[in-house]
């Protein structure tokens, strides 16, 4: 019955059984044991007496040797796949060939709510045009040179696609022909964060920054929904009647009236706007604006010109009055410390103490009087280092006097109930957020992590805790009471606000957006969403959310032990899409895989909620990356162009290669940065990451170890190896960084 | 081992030898034109870096072509005779295969040379651990198998009565050369995808059904 079929069988039956006998499920040793089986079978008279035997009993014997083989092979094939890097292999793949394909376009999400600006690679083109789906108008795109095009898109300008959610048929019109792309478009629905109260407490207000309204609210339920224009932050009652609104992309401040709901231009007080915040006397008001010059404003109210103002020195987040109206707090994340300034009499703003926290603030607020200062933290290390632990995370509230900058109380808030089993695990006080001082001194606490609100006495009892998801107030952000003591608290992820009512202890939902039921009917894709977004906040066993470090998708500016025995910089999650693989080696082809690290590391979640690890996937893909701090700035397109010229002299396309920025590709960091190599070992890798929005990203490398992007050119490129800066002068190199601020 | 049954075994030992010589010599001059082209495009980069990566990556490619090549050979050459236009082709397939398959292993060696040299610094433990270096090391070892068992003084030695379906490990060098490909940092994957799926095409001829008896130097 000797036949090449046979003699490749029995080679085949004989290799498959030798490699499942091994326990490396690799695809050199396969081919070894089928090398080893051609020549150990040609060497011996094995195939011989095979071939004597009859053909039924020749092939049952083979088909005998070849099942243990198969079984084997089938055992480890999800090994063999991972160690072959198989198993991610796919999404790689495609969104790699996405930016292969010529014209590309990047980044691939657009949100129907804000402006955004898409770079196109079209080799060779001289002009090019672009229609970003139905229902827009064409939008003409700006030649950077070397088939680079900026597309500069604008909803309220261009229109929003008539498509809402999935994939979005594009049009980019290069030279005159048309070619088709897909986009993913999102609508972002409403999200009501931080609140806002009336000095009587009669009212309080929120803003939505995706859906540009103002929210105001009584104890009777919602007062009105006012559009107010582009990108609100943060909203504060100047006085009963009037609210200061912020804008993250607006000049001015709005001013909105309370009872009419008219809207009015306030003070300029430049781009940028984050936080707002008023004196206990309303006497005041602070402005905190963040962006590439952060900077601290006093507005003087009622007529609200601009009594002080100060440049800050690293990125603030929140902003609070002390006891007076020259007393202010700013809570700074990069260096993580709380900074008090004090206005001179002379109307200058200086520093007036600090307090180390070690740890950025999630949230500042102030006691009614100003005379405390409370803060929530993921840690507090008031010697200021970082903590060596391995993803450490403590959740507290501090209570800071005033006047002494000192922690008068610190209140770890995480603890375990009796049903959980495992010593050390909590479900408990987890992520603290929304922080309100009663009237009767108790501390009000809304807890994002564990979606509860907990109210702590003044003697330190306590806590009452009320859960808040059965309202469907998911991970809840902020509170606030009025002053008949009914309770607001605000959850963006839930589009909605619940009401606490202090006879009943009754949460009632007040929903600005559909609930889950009408969006699971109809718009499937933002429910996904809405979970993923909840599950973003929601603690694991162990204490830890994404939250906890990635603070609303964006960086903690803090560094963490990641487990390599490395203080690395935390990473915003922003503009993830079409990036594949992630981390910082690359090691995680999808980001739903990374629902494993929180389920074996992190102990696994407080909830059981099938289809989490995909949800949280879709629900980080569609964060639209930072903005730029050049966006929306009149631009120097000859040196911008220079730059981009720059850019391809030192050839740092050759791994940051247009559209996005990033070819997805790893290397070695012996082969960029072999003067890291003693604390990395020579096979460590890092993924390529994308330039864009990089000047809102600092700070830069894998270890955070350049400040700036000239450090990254200059100080940390002694062998000239990431990019050939050397071949540049000194004038393109300034060009050059006039580029990469750009994108 | 005499060498009707030598013929048996390996295709290509059956030929003349002149028409062996030529092929091959024809082959190494047009390995050593790309490897000459490869050299000018290295030597007018301006950054060594690049320099490097050009040779590194230019070799690679030459080895994956003739590779892929001589895996295509066997199908064009049916489909020539087919089509009428080389009557003759496929009596030279086994020839030119054995000269491209050999000629690969080669530039392979050069390619991995290379680039431990180059981009690797000479560094092994990468070769263990990134899959795609894996692949590509792993292919290196298959193709030079493959080329020390195309000589008939190594066959006869070995005993190797299995040389054709040891020879099929040029397809599973293929994949590996594939895996190596798409998962390295710079290979267009447009550029390798349109590569080995043009190979997979030509492939498939393969099957293209034969016109008239088969030749006594394949087998059957």
């Amino acid at each position: 019955m000797d036949s090449p079929r046979i003699r490749q069988l029995a080679a085949v039956a004989v290799a498959l059984s030798l490699w499942s006998l091994g326990a490396q499920p690799e695809l050199w040793t396969l081919v070894l044991a089928y090398a080893l089986a051609v020549l150990g079978l040609s060497a011996s008279s094995a195939m011989r007496r095979l071939g004597q035997l009859p053909r039924g009993l020749g092939l049952s014997l083979l088909l005998l040797l070849l099942a243990p083989g198969a079984l084997g092979a089938y055992r480890m094939h999800a090994d063999f796949a991972s160690s072959e890097a198989l198993s991610g292999a796919w999404p790689v793949l495609v969104d790699r060939l996405r930016l292969e394909r010529e014209p590309a376009i990047a980044p691939p999400l657009l949100s129907r709510d804000r402006a955004q600006t898409f770079f196109v690679r079209a080799k060779g083109a001289t002009g090019m045009r672009a229609r970003l789906g139905e229902g827009t108008r064409e939008v003409a795109a700006e030649a950077l040179g070397h088939g680079v095009f900026r597309v500069e898109y604008d909803p309220r300008v261009h229109g929003a696609p008539k498509q809402r959610e999935g994939a979005l048929d594009i049009e980019i019109d290069v030279d005159g022909t048309i070619t088709h792309r897909q986009l993913t478009v999102v609508t972002p629905r409403a999200h009501p964060r931080w609140l806002a109260r009336s000095p009587d407490g009669s009212r309080a207000a929120t803003v939505s920054r995706e859906t540009d309204e103002l929210i105001l609210l009584s104890s009777r339920g919602l007062v009105q929904r006012v559009e107010v224009g582009d990108e609100p932050v943060d909203c504060v009652f100047i006085d009963e009647k009037r609210l200061l609104v912020a804008h993250a992309s607006a000049e001015k401040l709005s001013l909105v009236d309370a009872h009419s709901f008219s809207v009015s231009e306030g003070p300029a007080v430049g781009r940028w706007q984050r936080r707002l915040a008023r004196s206990p006397t309303g006497d005041m008001l602070a402005v905190l604006r963040d962006g590439p010059a952060p900077e601290l404003l006093l507005l003087t109210s009622p007529e609200l010109p601009i009594a002080a103002r100060l440049p800050l020195d690293a990125v603030p987040q929140w902003v609070a009055f002390g006891h007076d109206g020259s007393t202010v707090a700013v809570a700074h994340a990069r260096d993580a410390r709380l900074t008090r300034y004090r206005l001179g009499s002379d109307g200058q703003l200086r520093p007036a103490g600090e307090l180390k926290l070690g740890r950025a603030a999630v949230t500042l607020r102030r006691s009614p009087s100003g005379d405390r200062w409370l803060l929530s933290a993921t840690d507090f290390r008031p010697d200021g280092s970082r903590h060596l632990g391995n993803h450490f995370v403590q959740d507290q509230v501090l209570e800071v006097d005033s006047d002494s900058l000192k922690v008068i109380r610190r209140l770890l808030t995480a603890r375990r109930t009796p049903r959980q089993s495992k010593p050390g695990d909590t479900d408990r006080g987890l992520s603290p957020m929304g922080l309100h001082q009663a009237a009767d001194g108790s501390l009000l606490v809304a807890f994002a992590g564990s979606e509860e609100l907990a109210r702590f006495g003044k003697d330190a009892s306590g806590p009452l805790s009320i859960d808040t998801a059965e309202a469907g107030i998911y991970a809840p952000h902020d509170l606030v009471e009025l002053r008949d003591g009914t309770l607001i608290i605000s959850s963006p992820s839930a589009g909605a606000l619940g009401m606490l009512d202090p006879g009943s202890d009754a949460l009632r939902p007040l929903r600005l957006e559909p609930g889950d039921g009408y969006l699971l009917r109809h718009d499937s894709a933002a429910l996904a969403r809405r979970a993923g977004e909840r599950g973003f906040y929601e603690s694991t066993r162990s204490g830890i959310s994404c939250q906890s470090c990635h603070m609303h998708g964006d960086s903690d500016h803090g560094a963490h032990n990641l487990g390599d025995h490395r203080l690395l910089p935390t990473l915003g999650v922003r503009g993830l899409l079409g990036t594949a693989p992630f981390l910082r080696d690359g090691s995680y082809a999808r980001l739903s895989e990374l629902d494993h690290v929180a389920q074996t590391l992190y102990r696994g979640y407080l909830r059981h909620a099938p289809g989490r690890r995909n949800t949280l996937a879709l629900y980080m893909a569609a964060l639209p990356r930072a903005r730029s701090f050049r966006s929306g700035e009149a631009r120097d397109l000859a040196a911008e162009r220079r730059g981009l010229n720059a850019f391809m002299r030192a050839q740092c396309d050759r791994c940051h290669t247009p559209p996005a920025f990033s070819h997805l590709g790893q290397h070695r960091v012996g082969n960029l940065f072999p003067e890291l190599l003693p604390g990395y070992a020579v096979d460590d890798s890092l993924d390529t990451p994308s330039l864009l929005s990089v000047s809102a990203t600092a700070p830069y490398l894998n270890d955070g170890r350049a400040a700036s992007l000239a450090e990254v050119l200059d100080e940390h490129n002694p062998n000239n190896l990431h990019g050939d800066v050397a071949a540049l002068d000194e004038k393109q190199r300034r060009d050059l960084l006039v580029f990469l601020e750009s994108l | 081992m005499n060498s009707e049954s030598r013929s048996q075994i390996n295709p290509s030992a059956h030929a003349a030898p002149r028409p062996r010589r030529v092929v091959a010599r024809v082959v190494a001059a047009c390995s050593a034109v790309g490897l000459a082209a490869i050299g000018i495009a290295a030597v007018i980069e301006p950054w060594a870096e690049t320099r490097a990566l050009v040779i590194a990556r230019g070799s690679g490619w030459l080895a994956c072509g003739a590779l892929l090549t001589s895996l295509c050979i066997t199908p064009l050459s049916r489909l020539a005779e087919r089509l009428t236009v080389a009557p003759r082709a496929r009596r030279l397939a086994p020839v030119v295969r054995r000269a491209l398959g050999m000629a690969s292993a080669w530039l392979a060696l050069l390619h991995a040379a290379v680039s431990l040299a180059g981009p690797l610094d000479l560094e092994l433990l990468p070769l263990a651990t990134w899959p795609h270096l894996r692949a590509g090391a792993s292919a290196l070892c298959v193709l030079l198998l493959l080329l020390a068992t195309s000589y008939g003084s190594v066959v006869t030695r070995l005993r190797l009565t299995m040389f054709r379906e040891l020879h099929r490990l040029a397809f599973v060098a293929a994949a590996l050369v594939l895996q190596h490909a798409l998962l390295s940092a710079y290979a267009s994957r447009q550029l390798v995808l349109g590569v080995f799926g043009a190979a997979l095409l030509f492939g498939l001829l393969r099957w293209l059904p034969t016109k008239g008896r088969l030749a006594h130097t394949e087998f059957k």
